[in-house]
């Protein structure tokens, strides 16, 4: 059963992934300024051009141009960048720890302050609990996030010097500096989702703890906690996680600012870089695994809504 | 409700008064700081390392292929180049130790001797055969030699370069890309993969790259330069954010950080943690016009334009006094530059020209990269303008596209960016005012200018090269106004006091492989 959804899901990727590729391809090919300008500068002579042109297949048809892309592409061969030389799978895979680490800091951070500000809000209602959260609720969505971020470098690592203000230290390089280095990047990600997760299991929450199996819960003389944290909460988590899968999304094209702003070589600077410069094996590269993550991400979310609620059948 | 706005208000009120606070701890280090003063010229010091903070990463580590005015700082610590430039864009010897020129068709360089390259070959004249070939070969992205017909291989540190046709410009161009010698035995082992394994003969090896994150040198211990480098280890940070720069070097996790805000620089000139160089470079900002399209095929319209725009308060507004009204193709401290050129700022000059022309008012598209200072300076020009008659619709493009849509489609007739400089004139007469020119869109020019051009080239004379570019100038832009420059403005490194040993250049592009820290 579960392999055979697995194999149906696998089959809605594929289309997907062309897609979005062709899309990408066509559009980096139709704005103004071509590779071979961008890497000729005013070298740009018309023999130089053309030369160039050929020698990166620009003369050709953009179906061709991507059709050779897809076929090296389905080979693993994502090609090199025009500019450095790098090999884009090496570089891309570089970067997609880096990007993922500070997603995942993002989401964790959101899902748990999601969950404090929520559930201290239901507890009782209107309370200066409730107060706070629905602010957070308000202000995380409100903040712009490249905003909080110098707000949060100004004050705590500038004047504070309790964090620093830029870079990035891997989980595996070192625990203590990634901690230090992930907290203000995954708050100015993670601040959106925090208050989105808030508002949703807060207004579930809210509805369940209506219902009358809850109702029957605190008749047999249950305490608010354990009704809470066995009864209401699973049933109220589903929407919270659809919230979650497409955070993940909205947070992949969110790091391409934070990323600026931390300084941190990840995926959103690469993405941004390839786009300006026109460097589109690097682009496609960037964006193909995206899109797989993404991708990926919805698939579990699907698993995760048939483990929270049995009813809900993989099929 | 009313509880929600006092938990704001205690919010923000919390946020500045800890922002307030630790304000005032960092005063009271600034008075702990600096006393020395920065005049008396100290004996530099050896080791330690440091993190500098730079706006973009490197296009290409092989400098064939690189296509960025900006690779140079990553590039200089790697690649000695054949001939230096000292902070005035004078020639100064480099890997050539001297080099003359026996008739206008020859240049000879004279190489210094026990020089190796990071991976243990040798620097020879061979190597130089090498590189000069690489460099007018197919493949390569950089056209400044390409009037060497021949290279000679005199003897092991002898090298003679036979020209098609004289040109001056060589010289400074080997302080260049051009003259960056790259190992050759590196070149065959690499192949596709020497950009991701620079070898030079440079003080500095490359030893880390993370593409758009940091590049990480490491004192080359066998330089031929006794007693240097300094420091044991750089490392070079990239952040295209000027805040992100500003707010690592003051939480102290980068000690130097290259071009700084005229904005920022008054700020930070308060800041006695922190030292500031300013330098002015041979870079301007300017407004391109194509003189094929209307409006600008007629001359007078573009004279007109020339007149109506008002560069001493674009400077006074925009760079806070520190630039320098652009009235010619050079800053006028530099050698090619004409003392006398002027164009005053004269509405009613610029209305009877256009009256001349035939017209009462122009109206253009205008080309303008979309970041601050760019538009704030469009809008500027824009409104003074107005008065002599000219609207400006402003368009703002990302640089690639706008870029393309100017100078190759010819599209749009004007274009707001920058001249970015070049260690010779000549190189900025050949390619921003001579017919032939790419940044000439146009194609405008005279018989008379080119054939100053030429004799400029072949001449090796600094004073008489000099007076040729007045002339050329004064014909490029008071009499065909092909080109209107706006402004200069220096170029500005922020460090701690700690660091020592920069020098800025004309040039405008810093070499981090001078400094040394001071601990």
């Amino acid at each position: 059963m579960f392999f055979k959804f697995l194999l149906r899901r696998l089959m809605y990727v594929i289309p997907m992934l062309i897609v979005t590729t062709l899309i990408v391809f066509s559009l980096i090919l139709i704005i103004p300024g071509d590779p071979a300008l961008a890497l000729l500068g005013d070298n740009a002579t018309e023999e130089k051009l053309a030369l160039l042109r050929s020698q990166l297949g620009l003369d050709q048809p953009v179906l061709i141009q991507y059709w050779n892309w897809l076929t090296n592409a389905v080979q693993g061969d994502l090609g090199r960048s025009l500019f450095t030389g790098e090999i884009v799978s090496d570089a891309v895979f570089s970067r997609l720890g880096i990007t993922f680490q500070l997603v995942v800091a993002s989401i964790v951070f959101s899902f748990i302050f999601g969950m404090i500000f929520a559930i201290g809000s239901v507890i009782k209602p209107n309370s200066w609990m409730d107060y706070i959260s629905r602010f957070m609720g308000t202000i995380g969505t409100a903040i712009p996030n490249f905003w909080l971020a110098m707000l949060l470098i100004v004050v705590f690592s500038v004047n504070l010097g309790w964090l620093p203000a830029t870079g990035f230290t891997s989980i595996s390089d070192n625990l203590g500096g990634f901690f230090q280095s992930i907290i203000l990047p995954a708050i100015c990600l993670g601040a959106f989702g925090a208050a989105q997760i808030t508002r949703q299991l807060r207004s579930s929450l809210l509805e369940v703890l209506e219902s009358d199996y809850i109702r029957t819960a605190y008749s047999k003389g249950l305490l608010l906690w354990p009704v809470i944290w066995k009864h209401a909460l699973r049933n109220s988590l589903l929407p919270v996680i659809t919230t979650t899968g497409l955070l993940f999304g909205n947070m992949l094209g969110a790091t391409v600012v934070i990323e600026t702003v931390f300084a941190i070589p990840g995926m959103g600077q690469l993405a941004v870089n390839s786009i300006l410069q026109r460097d589109f094996p690097m682009l496609q590269g960037v964006v193909l695994v995206m899109v797989i993550l993404v991708l990926i991400i919805n698939f579990v979310t699907d698993v995760l809504y048939s483990v929270l609620d049995p009813r809900i059948e993989i099929k | 409700m009313k509880s929600s706005k006092l938990f704001v208000a205690l919010f923000l009120a919390i946020l500045l008064l800890v922002a307030g606070c630790s304000q005032k701890n960092s005063t009271t280090n600034q008075t702990s700081g600096k006393t020395s003063g920065e005049t008396t010229k100290a004996e530099p010091k050896k080791g330690g390392s440091i993190v500098v903070a730079y706006d973009s990463d490197i296009s290409n580590y092989d400098p064939i292929l690189g296509n960025s005015g900006n690779d140079h700082a990553l590039l200089y610590p790697v690649y000695d180049t054949l001939v230096n430039y000292n902070a005035n864009l004078e020639a100064e010897p480099g890997l050539a130790k001297s080099w003359d020129t026996p008739d206008d068709k020859t240049i000879v360089l004279h190489l210094q001797e026990n020089v190796l390259f990071h991976d243990g070959t040798k620097f020879n004249a061979e190597a130089v055969k090498f590189n000069i070939e690489r460099i007018n070969s197919k493949d390569s992205k950089v056209s400044d030699l390409s009037n060497v017909e021949s290279v000679e291989v005199v003897d092991e540190n002898t090298v003679k370069l036979h020209l098609k046709q004289p040109d001056s410009s060589i010289i400074l161009a080997l302080s260049d890309r051009s003259g960056m010698m790259v190992s050759p035995a590196a070149v065959q082992k690499f192949g596709a993969d020497y950009a991701q394994n620079p070898v030079g003969t440079g003080p500095y090896k490359m030893v880390k790259w993370v593409r758009n994150g940091e590049i990480d040198f490491e004192a080359n211990k066998d330089y031929w330069q006794k007693g240097l480098p300094y420091l044991d280890k750089i490392t070079a940070k990239i952040m295209p954010d000027e805040n992100t720069r500003l707010n690592a070097l003051k939480s102290g996790q980068i000690q130097f950080y290259w071009n700084v805000s005229p904005d920022n620089s008054q700020v930070l000139k308060n800041d006695k943690n922190i030292v500031l160089d300013t330098k002015m470079k041979v870079a301007f900002y300017n407004m391109y016009i194509n003189t094929k399209m209307a409006p600008f095929d007629k001359k007078e319209v573009r004279q007109a334009l020339e007149y109506a725009i008002d560069r001493e308060a674009l400077v006074k507004a925009l760079t806070f006094g520190e630039g320098e009204a652009a009235y010619q193709t050079f800053p006028k401290d530099y050698w090619a530059a004409s003392p006398d050129v002027k164009i005053s700022y004269d509405p009613k000059k610029a209305k009877e020209l256009l009256k001349q022309a035939g017209v009462d008012s122009v109206t253009f598209d205008m080309f303008v990269p979309t970041s601050t200072f760019y538009t704030r300076l469009a809008e500027a020009i824009k409104g003074q303008v107005k008065e002599a008659g000219f609207t400006i619709n402003i368009q703002p493009m990302e640089l690639t596209k706008g870029v393309a849509l100017y100078f190759n489609e010819k599209q749009i007739a004007a274009n707001l960016t920058s001249w970015t400089g070049r260690p010779d004139p000549q190189q900025t007469v050949n390619l921003f005012l001579s017919q032939k020119g790419f940044y000439n869109a146009g194609g405008e020019s005279t018989p008379e200018k080119e054939e100053l051009i030429s004799k400029a080239a072949a001449s090796y004379d600094q004073k008489e090269r000099a007076k040729l570019y007045a002339e050329i100038n004064k014909i490029s832009i008071l009499d065909e106004a092909m080109q209107v420059p706006i402004l200069f403005q220096p170029s500005t490194a922020a460090m701690t006091t700690k660091v020592k040993g920069f020098e800025g250049t004309l040039l405008g592009k810093p070499k981090f492989s001078t400094l040394w820290l001071d601990q």
